[in-house]
Formats: structure tokens, sequence, C-alpha cells
């Protein structure tokens, strides 16, 4: 190594994978001709479905049998007996997810809780990310919104029970403002999943496509959601679908008195330098910004790192992914509503950060 | 971005009848497709391996494949995305199964000659891209080598569009994380 600091320009990576790719010599291509002439080619339904893929969908088939009787027997929920009761010594933490983990941080204190007991039912990695969180009202149940599954973990017994599937796509959830339903984004649909004593009750679904995260109105009826380069909204009953006037802009949350918004509006996407990205805070009946802080660049379309307000209304928390006019470093930042004492926090989340409610 | 590469699209709609012949066992017309994306293939599989031995048996391997396996494709037009996902997805395969056995190296041979401050870089980019998982690192090359772009990617590895700039992001976030961290 050189001991030099190295720039990633696109042009540098593109010569070092040219380097990397080389080509081919001459005799590969008569090896393969020569290969597969003498080959005959799969036809019927042995040409399209496998043995070995025969015998892997049978094994999970079995699987899922096995999975279901025990949730079955569990009530619903899988037990987890390794799992000791979930503590929190803060009130009012943020949990943001670092490197796809959740990490509690103490905004006023500015120290991370790396010791927090919250204890998730799945390792997630870099390649399998937990894309997202969202509090219950009261502070006591915690949605995950992993690739596999949306997962639902209560902290006062560390029990945790997995919802519904995302598919390859993943989920994004918020919660209602009366802790009632859940609003996931998952599959190319907005469903209301209502929680009730009898489990998780999926209420509606309906057909959108590629819907960003969804944010609950203050009223609690209605979901604003981001879908290509637009705002929609629906009800929860899944009926009004409206597209909303204006563009640019993803992530949206309203104060918990329903009268601020606060919202991140993307600018123009360039295939080389992604977005610029700006969190903006303004009156919820106007919407006009009346506090505008540029918080970096991003490679997201339709999605933004995400934002929450602070349970007392006070503060807003998001994620910086670096850069932007103030030259922010990467990490999570707070600041209060009024656009002064930005403060950075702790380290990067890519899923949005949830302030706790106090239990 | 090589832009030049992006030529191919014109390949791709001259290739769709190709493709149908391939398919009811017309070896000429198989001949002419590998011979059209063989560079292709072979370039993506050693971007990602960086090993050109192994480079050339998952080029094999995929036309391979492919001949076999063209008669059930149901639609010709998803032919060059089918044959770059089982590109990659062979490229991971065989990652995943030298993770699990030691190789030996045999010999290392002495440099030829002092290289240029342009060399040095690039083998610096291509040691932090080892760095990289095969997910990432297939991205890139799709986007970077190929100049891909990323709807195209996403229907390659069939992954939503925003899935895939998002692990963009992240890849070429990390690579410069490695980078800075070697220096």
């Amino acid at each position: 190594m050189t001991g030099q600091r190295r720039v990633l320009t696109d042009d540098l990576l593109a010569a070092a994978l040219q380097h990397r790719a080389g080509s081919p010599d001459g005799y590969l291509l008569s090896t393969i001709l020569g290969t597969t002439e003498a080959m005959p080619q799969r036809r019927g339904l042995g040409g399209l479905v496998s043995q070995r893929w025969i015998l892997f969908g049978v094994g999970l088939l079995l699987l899922v049998a096995i999975l279901a009787a025990a949730i079955v027997a569990g009530g619903g929920r899988l037990p987890m007996p390794t799992v000791p009761m979930a503590r929190y010594h803060h009130n009012g933490t943020i949990l943001i997810l670092s490197a796809g983990n959740p990490v509690e941080i103490d905004p006023a204190a500015t120290a991370i809780a790396s010791d927090s007991a919250l204890h998730l039912p799945t390792t997630y990695t870099a390649d399998i990310p937990l894309l997202g969180m969202s509090w219950a009202p009261d502070g006591m149940q915690l949605a995950l919104a992993a690739p596999q599954n949306v997962q639902l973990l209560d902290v006062r017994d560390g029990t945790w029970a997995n919802l519904v599937a995302c598919g390859s796509g993943g989920c994004a959830v918020a919660w209602s403002p009366d802790g009632s339903t859940l609003a996931i984004a998952r599959m190319g649909h907005i469903d209301f999943v209502q929680l009730g004593e009898r489990g998780p009750v999926p209420v509606d679904s309906v057909s959108t496509a590629g819907p960003g995260t969804p944010s609950w109105y203050p009223d609690g009826q209605r979901v604003r959601f981001f879908r290509g380069d637009a705002a929609w909204a629906i009800d929860r009953d899944g009926t009004n679908l409206l597209k909303l006037p204006g563009t640019g802009t993803t992530e949206t949350a309203w104060s918990p008195d329903g009268s601020t918004v606060a919202w991140i509006s993307h600018a123009p996407w360039s295939d080389t330098a992604g977005t610029n990205l700006t969190l903006k805070i303004g009156p919820a009946d106007t919407a006009s910004a009346e506090v505008s802080i540029d918080i970096g660049t991003c490679y997201c379309l339709g999605w933004a790192p995400g934002l929450a307000w602070s349970p007392d209304g006070t503060m807003v928390t998001f994620s910086s992914l670096g850069g932007g006019t103030l030259s922010l470093a990467d990490g999570l930042y707070v600041v209060h509503r009024d656009g002064t004492g930005l403060q950075r926090v702790g380290p990067s989340g890519w899923g949005a950060p949830a302030w706790r409610p106090i239990p | 971005m090589n832009v030049s590469e992006s030529a191919r699209d014109g390949m791709v709609a001259a290739g769709d009848s190709l493709v149908a012949r391939a398919g009811r066992g017309q070896h000429e017309a198989f001949a002419e497709i590998v011979e059209a994306r063989l560079d292709r293939v072979y370039r993506t599989a050693n971007a990602i391996l960086n090993n050109e031995a192994d480079a050339r048996d998952v080029t094999q391997d995929v036309f391979t494949k492919a001949w076999t396996h063209l008669p059930g494709l149901r639609d010709a037009d998803r032919f060059d995305a089918w044959l770059m996902r089982m590109t990659v997805n062979r490229c991971r395969d065989l990652l995943r199964r030298r993770h699990r056995s030691r190789e030996i190296v045999l010999e290392e041979l002495p440099p030829t000659a002092q290289p240029s401050a342009r060399g040095i870089e690039i083998s610096e980019v291509s040691a932090a891209l080892e760095r990289l998982s095969t997910e990432d690192r297939a991205i890139l090359v799709l986007h970077h080598l190929h100049g891909q772009p990323v709807k195209e990617i996403a229907q390659t590895l069939g992954m939503p569009a925003g899935t895939v700039k998002w692990r963009l992001h992240q890849a070429r976030q990390r690579l410069a994380q490695f980078l800075e961290a070697d220096a």
C-alpha cells in the first residue's frame, strides 16, 4: 500500500474492473461449442424442473409444515427459551440500526448504550439487513421489518412473532397512532394488519407498485406512502387511494400533536451521483418548509434513510449518509423542530430510526 | 461507466430469433449466441472471481447449462438476463465452495516491471473489491463494467430497483472505506 489517501472515482473503479475482467482466449469458444454439440437438450417437465429442485421443494414443504405446527402449538408465537427479558434503562431513547443490528442511543447524554439488552429473533448482517423499525405507541412492542418477515417483539417478555412474509423486496412498517394497526409496505402492496388478542389479522390489501415507507396521518385514519416519484395516500380501510400533488418527497413524519410535519425531499436522480437529500420541517396545515437542512447524498430512489420525532415533539432525528452543504459526517443526528441544535448523536443507521415512546 | 458496452442492446434484439431456434435444438443458432456473448459472460465471471481458470470454468458451465435448459426458457426476451443471472449465481456457488476448501498456491511469479502509479491504484481497488460480498461485486460489475442501468440489473438479479440502488450505494461506500482503511 502506498499510504496515500485513495479517492474512489467512477473512472478508477471501471478501470479496476476492466483490468480484472480480461478477455477469453480462442480455445474457450471451441471447447464450449464442442461440448454442447454432443449434448442433448432437456425437454418436457424434466427440462424445466430438475430432480434436485423437486427434492428441495419437498424438503421446504416439510420444514414449513413443522414450523406451522410449532406456531400453532405456541398460540401463534415462536418461543425463544434462551432469550432473557428485555430491559431498558433510558426513557425516550432512539433505536437505530448500525451494521444491521439495533443500537440504543440516549440523545440527551449523546451516549450509545451498546449494552442494550434488546434481543432480536435473528442475527442481521449486511447481506440480510433489518430494513426498519416502528415502536408501538406504548413503547412496549417493536415491529421489525426484515427482508423475510415482519416480526413483532414484545419487550416485556422477550417473545417475538412472525406477522407476514415480505418477499424479495423487503418490508417497511408503521404503527398507527392508536396502536391497533400496523401498515406494512410489502410485495407491491400496503397491508393493514390489526393486532388483536387473537393475533394479527390482515384486514385489507391494496395493490400498489413498489410503495415506500408508510406514515400515518395524525388522526390515524389514513396512511401516506411513496410510489415511483410521487406521494400517495390511502384510507386504513383500503379505500380512497389518492395521488398527492408534488414530487421528490419520501419519508414523512408528523409530530405527535399533529401540528408539524417533517419530511425528506429528494433532488432529481442522477445515475452516477445519486440524489441529494434535504430535511424539511414545517406546519402540517400548509406543508411549507420553515426549516431546510441539506443532509447529504444517497444512492436511493423512492426511499430515504428515515426520520422520527421525539415522543415529546420537540426534536427530530434523522440519518445522514454524509456530505451535503453542511458537510455532515455519516451518522445519526438530532435537531430541534425550529432547526437549531443540530447534533450528531451516533453512528449511521440505514434503516429508519425509531424513537421509543416513554413507557 | 463503460457506455460503449451498452451497444449490446442492439445485439439482444437481433438475437431473439436465434434464441428461439437454439431452443428448438439448432446448434448453429446456439453457436452464434455463444460467439456474441462469450466475451461478456467471461469478463463478468473474471471481474467477480479475479481468477482466469475459475472464470473459464464458470463460462463453460453457464453456456452448457444454457444449451441444455434453453427449451424450458419461456420468454426469449429474457435470455440475456437469464444468462447473466446464471453467471452471477455460478460465481457465488464457486466462491462458497472455495471458502470451504483451502487453496494452495504453488508458485508466485515475481513482477516483471515496476508498476505505474495508475497500476498501483488499480491494484489497490482490485484488492479492495476482493473484500466485498459476491453480490456487491456483481452489482458493481454489471453497473460499472457493463454499464447496465439499475432497472436492467434489477431484472438480471431478480431484485427490486430500489434494492439495487441501495446495494450499489452500499457497495461503493464499503469499497471506499476499504480503500481508506488500506491506505
